[in-house]
């Protein structure tokens, strides 16, 4: 299984960051493409995040609360 | 066609719910909606904060007005009978992403025609003569973007300053913090006119002018819809879960001249609870005792405090939390 980092997108061209508001899936969980595996929050927007590729949540990096950046890396999952 | 309705509920909780609704399953894909509504006194904060850092949720138990978690970011605000609310819910369009000016502009319009010239300040709030007016919030989802806020009219200004002001000493938690600004309503300065001509007059300008790209039409809630959002979305805004237990572990430290008083709480509840006694006649580890493991929640914990007498019991729960 290959390991794939999911790194926070620019939703909109001025973001800098944003902050982790849920995690949607836990650690070890399956995953399906178009799943919402966390939500952001930037300048009032929450934004839900889904998944590109369908696989299993290896490992959340960032927990909630936490401030991230744009395109940082936030978890792995593992696809096939 | 996009329908534009008014909300006959007051019920915040069963509003949020039908923006949830909406937003989270009922509209076609290239579907457009708004909504106006107006709540019973509330207090309504953001999807990711912490409503022990940000409200005084205490006062807010005292007063019997209720607390309530959106699913948009952003602050707190309070809503009364006096306060408008707008949503517009709409296709996903990267253009539109913290776009409030976009969404701000029926309000903005209208307010012109009114005689009064507005301002965004601070990306998403709309000023009247340099005072708050509207604050504005977003949720961005797999294919809609829903843009909300409210519309100061005649909302009573003192419970938005004691229930809004917070302070965070000895508090430690990372979420987002509400943006404080000093408010103004509109009918401050057009004292003429009425709340019900207000409300009418911006749902005219929604269904005459609507959104740049979005017509809308008047329309009513279905009663398929009324049942769906009863069902499947009212039990969630109101539950102690949804709208409490959210949000990371956080610690409190209050002192006064009595004692020194440490708390960790996590999932609403105190999971940890010591005093120092500086100059106490209470049984401060029977308080602590009592406390631990118990829901911060006014009723549960004057309960837990019985012991004390009614008035003990609140006076102290005021000096721990507020």
């Amino acid at each position: 299984m290959a390991k794939r980092e999911i790194r926070v997108p620019r939703l909109a061209p001025n973001m800098e960051s944003g902050v982790i508001v849920a995690w949607l899936k836990e650690e070890g969980e399956a995953v399906e493409k178009s799943d919402v595996l966390y939500e952001i929050e930037t300048d009032k927007v929450v934004s839900s995040i889904e998944a590109d590729a369908p696989g299993r949540l290896a490992q959340i990096l960032t927990p909630v609360g936490e401030q991230v950046a744009v395109d940082q890396v936030v978890a792995e999952i593992e696809v096939d | 066609m996009n329908r534009a309705i008014f909300l006959n509920s007051k019920d915040t909780a069963r509003n949020l719910a039908t923006e949830a609704y909406f937003y989270e399953e009922a509209l076609g894909s290239d579907e457009a909606l708004a909504l106006l509504y107006v709540d019973s006194p509330s207090l309504v904060f953001g999807r990711s904060q912490n409503p022990y850092r940000e409200l005084d949720w205490l006062a807010a138990a005292e007063r019997q007005i209720p607390m309530y978690r959106r699913i948009s970011g952003g602050g707190a605000v309070y809503h009364d009978l006096g306060n408008l609310n707008y949503c517009f819910i709409v296709p996903r369009n990267p253009e539109l992403v913290l776009n409030y000016a976009y969404f701000l502009e029926p309000l903005s319009n209208y307010l012109e025609k009114l005689g009064l010239q507005t301002e965004i300040l601070r990306k998403s709030n709309l000023y009247l003569r340099g005072k708050k007016i509207s604050g504005n919030a977003m949720a961005l989802g797999r294919d809609k973007i829903l843009a909300h806020g409210t519309v100061l009219f005649n909302s009573e200004i003192e419970p938005i300053e004691a229930l809004l002001h917070r302070t965070t000493e000895g508090l430690s938690v990372t979420t987002v913090a509400s943006d404080i600004a000093e408010v103004q309503t509109i009918s401050e300065l057009l004292p003429e006119l009425s709340f019900s001509d207000f409300c009418s007059g911006l749902g005219a300008e929604i269904i005459g002018n609507g959104l740049r790209d979005y017509d809308f039409t008047a329309s009513g809630l279905w009663p398929e819809e009324e049942l769906a959002i009863e069902r499947d979305y009212v039990p969630r805004f109101k539950s102690f879960e949804w709208n409490f237990k959210r949000g990371p572990e956080f610690s409190l430290k209050r002192e006064n001249a009595s004692w020194l008083a440490q708390l960790k709480v996590k999932g609403a509840e105190i999971i940890e609870i010591s005093f120092e006694p500086v100059a106490c006649d209470l049984d401060l580890g029977r308080i602590a005792q009592a406390l631990e493991g118990r829901r911060l929640e006014r009723a549960e914990l004057l309960a837990a405090l019985s012991f004390l007498g009614d008035a003990r019991a609140a006076d102290f729960l005021k000096e721990l939390f507020a």
